[in-house]
């Protein structure tokens, strides 16, 4: 088959408002051998887009931009929200802008009017494209080998052609439903460097501002579409919905001495958790991650040594946002909460003291160790329980000591910023790629942790703060959680201690289960803030601060 | 330009067009019949032709050759129709843009986007002289001058005036000599 046939198998909708341009490119995809439907109007186009959802859809959707009701950016949105179909945009608006607006909602190309032959003779290649992001076997044969048409023959082209057509126009029953569903919705794992980005293109806008068309562009990541963001933003307010309301539990520390002593779980395994026992409550307590698995899982990878070990947190250009933006907590905000020399230095972290402990002792908190904070609460429930359990497992396994105590050291470091002082952000770069982000500076520790670790804020200054930032609600909120999630991930594994399923079962991949976990868990209700499933939450808040070391 | 050699296309037949060419500034006449005495009256035709052609590329672009060569014998008239239809919407919005000019005065955001709209469809039959026009307008727009704009404006409609003239012109030119003079398409 030559390109000419395959292209007579593609089914093409062109939308424009302007008749003579509409005729002018059904003419000449007609010329190039396309099967061409015309609509004047995206609402129509998308009512006969969803009418053939099941059957003969379209393989390729070609758009002007500039189109009065619905315009072309709306249109696909709503296409890549609805369905896996390649776009094109097609005006005679050639400014920088729209065109890149045009990408970044996710077209597969802009193509500038008047447009010629040629340029419409291989679009057909985005067709074959899109349906390589699938798990489809003979269009990769096809793609992989580049002489794959010598030397094969007509077969296999008719295969690929075949599955195209197939795969756009019927529902791919062949192949497998799961497989090509998957294909065309393109499921998307939320990596803990593709939250982190997500976590902080959030902050950047703004919790209240961030909407998932600004997310993804500014996320810019390729196959990222607002649907996923849509669906992962809702997640994350329900999280912070739920980690705001339970800000008044009480939060037990994990300060078990031996974890502390032993510097214990900042191993491959990743970090552990602590709690900050804060009168005022800041939840936190993350605990598990998802999956518990914990070499495919995404947060052993996160938490791999490597990743701890490496300074670059984030890419640059995340530095750029957040170095925008203050994610310190404003001075005023501390109240009268004196800050100034820490009370503890580094020194303890190294030796290995329990640094949150003799904070805490110097605050009043009752808790101090994870046994007492177990203790604390007479009836765990099962949950909790075999959370407790885990945490113990954890507690008990050995690690690195510098790398844990440099992660406290991290911790207490950031604290330190989070009292406001933006100053101190810079010495704690570490490297050339960190960045002056609070969190982040959790990951630039490993080995330069002398250079890092400064003064300790008293942890009462840290409650203060956290308080009144989650009171306030303000941008700072996902930042302290963060926080305190990144806090509690130094000393838990990344074993999924709430045991969900997803994570049981070896290899959580998707997110959806651990949202859902969390959101199932009626987590402030029985006053078992600290063990709760939401606790999985936080971790992803730290999963910025992870970098993968990629 | 056109691509060269040109291949016929599939399903390409014989051609209307009395001119053929790569680009714009050549005129190619088709092959005369045998009839001696209709084909002075063809020459003639395809003299005022190509005449008109020459004269028309001040005013079309490469752009109308595309159009031109997406003739074939599904759709001969093809240039002619996308012409006509062109003339109608082009008619239509630049009444839009005179009611604008009245009606929301200094709303150049309004005037800038009838303009865009009008501008898009002289660029997909390669009306380049009535485009550059419809450019100059979104300019001054874009500079908020209302003299701009009004200036601009009558050039636009004298642009299209004349092209609307001209391009009539041509197809009939081409209709008459269409049957008499139908001839295959020179190969190039």
């Amino acid at each position: 088959m030559d390109v000419d046939e395959f292209r007579a198998k593609l089914h093409v909708l062109a939308v424009d408002d302007d008749r003579v341009s509409l005729m002018l490119i059904e003419k000449q995809l007609r010329h190039c051998r396309y099967n061409v439907t015309t609509v004047m109007h995206a609402e129509t186009a998308l009512e006969m887009l969803r009418a053939r959802r099941d059957a003969d859809q379209f393989d390729l959707v070609i758009t002007d931009v500039h189109m009065p009701g619905m315009d072309g950016f709306k249109f696909l949105e709503l296409i890549g929200l609805e369905m896996d179909i390649p776009v094109i945009m097609l005006s005679a608006n050639d400014t920088l802008e729209t065109m890149m607006k045009g990408i970044k909602h996710g077209a597969l190309n802009y193509l500038v009017k008047p447009v010629g032959l040629e340029q419409l003779k291989n679009l057909w290649i985005h067709v074959v494209a899109k349906h390589m992001d699938g798990p489809s076997n003979s269009i990769n044969n096809y793609s992989d080998d580049g002489h794959h048409q010598p030397r094969s023959g007509d077969s296999e082209d008719e295969n690929v052609a075949n599955h195209t057509s197939m795969s756009s126009r019927k529902k791919k029953k062949e192949d497998g439903t799961r497989e090509d569903k998957e294909a065309k919705r393109q499921r998307i794992q939320w990596s803990g460097q593709l939250h982190r980005l997500f976590v902080e293109v959030v902050h950047q806008l703004g919790i209240d501002k961030a909407v998932p068309k600004k997310i993804v562009e500014m996320m810019n990541v390729e196959g990222l579409t607002r649907d996923h963001v849509a669906s992962h933003l809702q997640k994350y307010r329900l999280f912070l919905k739920k980690v705001s309301t339970g800000a008044y539990r009480r939060c037990n520390p994990f300060t078990d001495e031996t974890v502390w002593s032993e510097g214990n779980s900042i191993n491959t395994h990743g970090l552990g958790t602590f709690g900050h026992n804060l009168e005022h409550g800041i939840y936190h307590s993350s605990i598990s991650f998802a999956g518990s698995s914990n070499s495919s899982d995404r947060f052993a990878r996160m938490n791999s040594a490597a990743a701890i070990g490496t300074h670059s947190m984030l890419p640059t250009h995340s530095v750029q946002l957040m170095n925008q933006r203050n994610l310190s907590i404003p001075l005023k905000d501390m109240g009268s909460v004196g800050y100034g020399t820490p009370s503890n230095s580094s020194a303890n972290i190294r030796n290995g003291s329990p640094l949150l402990a003799a904070s805490m002792e110097a605050t009043n908190y009752p808790y101090r160790s994870y046994a007492s904070l177990c203790m604390s609460d007479p009836y765990p429930s099962d949950g909790n329980r075999r959370r407790i359990n885990r945490l113990s497992r954890l507690a008990a396994s050995s690690g690195q000591n510098s790398e844990f105590q440099n992660q406290t050291a991290a911790l207490t470091r950031t604290t330190t910023q989070m009292a406001g002082i933006t100053e101190q952000m810079a010495p704690f770069n570490i490297g050339s790629n960190t960045n002056s982000i609070v969190m982040t500076n959790y990951n630039s520790v490993p080995g330069d942790a002398s250079s890092v670790i400064s003064d300790l804020p008293s942890i009462q200054m840290y409650r203060d703060v956290m308080e009144s930032q989650i009171v306030s609600g303000g941008d700072g909120s996902g930042s302290l959680l963060g926080h305190q999630a990144a806090a509690d991930q130094l000393n838990y594994n990344n074993e999924s201690l709430i045991g969900t399923s997803s994570g049981q079962n070896g290899h959580s991949d998707d997110l959806d289960d651990f949202f859902s976990d969390c959101l199932n868990q009626d987590v402030f209700k029985n006053g078992d803030a600290f063990m709760d499933g939401d606790c999985e939450f936080a971790p992803f808040f730290l999963t910025f601060l992870f970098d993968k070391g990629n | 330009g056109l691509p060269s050699p040109r291949r016929p296309r599939a399903g390409t037949g014989t051609s209307h067009k009395l001119v053929r060419r790569r680009r714009c500034s050549s005129a190619r006449p088709a092959r005369p019949r045998r009839n001696s005495e209709s084909d002075a009256e063809l020459l003639k035709m395809m003299e005022s032709a190509c005449f008109l052609r020459h004269v028309l590329e001040g005013y079309l672009d490469e752009q109308f050759c595309q159009v031109e060569d997406l003739q074939d014998e599904a759709s001969p008239n093809f240039a002619e129709e996308v012409v006509t239809l062109f003339f109608k919407d082009s008619a239509r919005l630049i009444s839009n843009i005179e009611q604008a000019l009245e009606k929301y005065p200094k709303d150049f955001n309004r005037w800038d986007a009838y303009m865009q709209q009008l501008k898009g469809s002289c660029s997909s039959i390669g009306a380049s002289r009535m485009k550059s026009e419809c450019m100059s307008f979104r300019e001054y727009c874009g500079q908020g001058s209302v003299d701009g704009c009004m200036k601009s404006f009558q050039k636009v409609k004298r642009e299209h005036t004349a092209l609307r003239q001209k391009l009539e012109a041509y197809f009939q030119l081409l209709r008459q000599a269409g049957p008499a003079g139908a001839a295959p398409r020179p190969a190039k």
